[in-house]
């Protein structure tokens, strides 16, 4: 239904790509070092990448007014959402987990941390999604970098639950940071989505 | 069909409607008129549920609505068939498909993508979808827009044809139409 | 009690109650501030440890506490704003956020200045810090959806939406920053775990009533300037002036 949008697939992996070079390149090639800080430069390429791509679902909606036509249609605003969150999930964030796997052994993690971290991301990554909606449909009328600074400091807690399970990958501890971040993630679905539609709704006061 | 009472809807205090009281009953046409800023649109997207900050009550018994807005509605990135194939409120019927594009003279398009068109093939589109939705209520907001006159014989035969089915039609319009039965003026 | 509370969130009952209440409340609270300020300054005994300077924490707690407390008095007015639609709250979102904003930074240069000549530094990433780092961003963050808007309707539910998410993601946000601080702590510098003396706690718990006088006094005179410009093209208005 929304495949018909090959450049923004690409987009994300580009900045993943290129957000993640630069940190070799500002920080050294040492090797230690670079494993020791893999968690977190993954983590913050991912979010940052992740806030963009998702900035501007709604506003092509907006714009052309199909927003109307879902709206006059009388079905549910909360399905339409949650399925354009998902599907832009699935064709921006996923391929991002996979990519992180890659560049975890370019940042030279051990495979048991890379693996750590793409389970966090797979659980981190919708948290990122739901917020970066949520930062769009805010602006809906004025694409700007408004929203995306009022929502990256609430996808705060994913990030440092992420990282820590990934730090702690050695011992148990890994489990009770990733459950905590499953919870995150299983809160925020409701709750997010329902803003998601409270900010898309404010745009037809 | 519907009925409005008291219906006023301000935008930062400043009253666009002001105590509207009116009712549409089936099978009618309405011709709502008004000036620049009347707040035609409002009042369209207010009767279709698309802003629901007003003051008063709407009261609709229609089953569907089906609304014709500025914008679209659709995808500029997709072709004329698949804009169609997506738009979910008809059956795409393969051979009803057939025989609106010819009407609407879209034969030749059906693979072009929509950016390519100009604003009166993109309103012929839409007034393929307009044509083939059997639906019970139709909001149109300027539907003879960017129209030739060919379009716009077209356009009123659709509307008078969905009328003959018991639907009620309310569109705005800045000429004369003498296809409507009653006229409303803002 | 049903009939006050509607008359308090009409605009211009509370702007009548605000004007007349507005002077005493300031002055009252400018003297309950320097009652405290100036019994901790020359009264209280000077700390064992810290000498002199720990008497930055008569300005220092009461901004920090003032600044939390703002945020969670907008949490409950975005509420109040979502569910009922009461135009009062998000008068009362939008006059506090600057005034939240202000008092964190408050607390965090204060605590800077206190940190610098207490630990050497002007800052260390300890949880409190960061947390109270983050929501000076927040607060500035709500601060700039003010003008992003066209529509006023607009511009208060969006700030409430990003309140009340705020709100609910704050404590969170501090719970994980204070996990990720125990795991990551080089220096190991606390603010608490130090009782306080007697003589000291009765002009800090003064000079913090103060602080929350005198928010309350500067807030509502925003509010009063908030609700005239909303309500400027309405007869009360008129009237008044």
């Amino acid at each position: 239904m929304y495949l018909s949008r090959s450049s923004s697939f690409l987009g994300p992996i580009v900045f993943f790509l290129i957000t993640i070079t630069l940190y070799p390149l500002a920080f050294g090639s040492d090797e230690e070092q670079l494993a020791e800080l893999a968690s977190g430069i993954i983590w913050i390429s991912i979010l940052l990448a992740n806030l963009l791509s998702h900035q501007f679902i709604f506003n092509e909606d907006y714009k052309d007014g199909s927003l109307d036509l879902v709206l006059a249609s009388g079905k549910s605003l909360f399905v339409w959402a949650s399925i354009k969150i998902f599907v832009n999930w699935y064709f921006s964030s996923l391929p991002l987990i996979f990519l992180s796997l890659v560049t975890s052994f370019m940042l030279y993690l051990p495979l048991d941390a890379a693996l750590i971290l793409a389970l966090t991301l797979f659980l981190g990554t919708p948290i990122l999604s739901m917020f970066g909606a949520l930062a769009g449909a805010l602006t809906l009328e004025r694409g700007n970098i408004v929203g995306s600074s009022i929502v990256i400091p609430m996808c705060l807690p994913a990030l440092i639950l992420g990282i820590l399970a990934i730090q702690s990958y050695k011992n148990e501890e890994v489990f009770f940071y990733i459950f905590l971040l499953a919870a995150f993630l299983f809160f925020s679905i409701p709750i997010l989505i329902a803003s998601c539609l409270g900010a898309i709704r404010l745009h037809f006061e | 069909m519907i009925k409005v009472e008291n219906l006023s809807y301000s935008f930062n205090d400043f009253p666009l409607l002001e105590n509207l009281n009116f009712e549409v009953y089936t099978s009618e046409i309405i011709h709502l008129k008004g000036k620049n800023g009347s707040g035609k649109s409002t009042l369209l997207k207010i009767l279709s549920g698309i802003l629901n900050n007003f003051q008063g009550k709407v009261l609709s018994t229609a089953k569907n609505v089906f609304f014709l807005g500025h914008n679209l509605g659709l995808k500029e990135s997709l072709s004329v068939k698949n804009n169609l194939l997506l738009d979910y409120r008809f059956n795409d019927n393969a051979q009803l498909l057939d025989e609106a594009y010819k009407l609407f003279e879209l034969d030749s398009l059906i693979d072009t993508k929509l950016f390519n068109l100009s604003q009166g093939q993109r309103k012929k589109v839409s007034l393929v979808q307009l044509f083939l939705s059997e639906y019970d209520l139709f909001l149109l907001d300027e539907p003879f827009a960017n129209l030739d006159k060919k379009g716009i014989e077209l356009i009123e035969s659709t509307i008078i044809s969905h009328q003959n089915r018991g639907a009620s039609i309310i569109f705005t319009s800045h000429e004369t139409q003498n296809i409507s039965s009653r006229e409303l003026v803002l | 009690m049903r009939q006050l509370f509607n008359q308090l969130i009409s605009f211009p009952y509370f702007f009548k109650i605000a004007q007349i209440s507005f002077p005493y409340l300031f002055l009252l609270s400018i003297s309950v501030i320097l009652l405290g300020v100036l019994w901790g300054v020359f009264f209280s005994p000077v700390d064992v440890t810290q000498g002199e300077v720990y008497r930055i924490i008569y300005l220092h707690v009461p901004a920090a506490s003032v600044a939390q407390s703002i945020y969670y008095t907008m949490v409950i007015a975005s509420v109040t704003y979502l569910i009922w639609r009461i135009k009062m709250a998000s008068v009362f979102m939008i006059s506090m956020a600057p005034l939240g904003a202000i008092f964190t930074f408050l607390a965090l240069f204060t605590g800077a200045v206190w940190g610098q000549s207490t630990w050497g530094t002007w800052w260390v990433w300890d949880a409190r810090l960061t947390s109270t780092l983050i929501l000076l961003i927040l607060y500035l963050a709500i601060i700039s959806l003010f003008s992003s808007f066209d529509r006023r309707a607009s511009t208060d539910q969006a700030v409430s939406i990003v309140v009340l998410i705020g709100g609910i993601n704050l404590p969170i946000i501090k719970l994980s920053v204070e996990w990720w601080n125990t795991l990551h702590q080089s220096a190991s510098i606390t603010l608490s775990g130090s009782s306080i003396d007697n003589e000291m706690l009765i002009p800090l718990l003064i000079s913090i009533l103060g602080f929350y006088l005198y928010v309350t006094a500067i807030g509502m005179r925003r509010m009063q300037v908030e609700i005239l410009k909303r309500e400027i093209s309405h007869n009360w208005v008129k009237r008044i002036f």
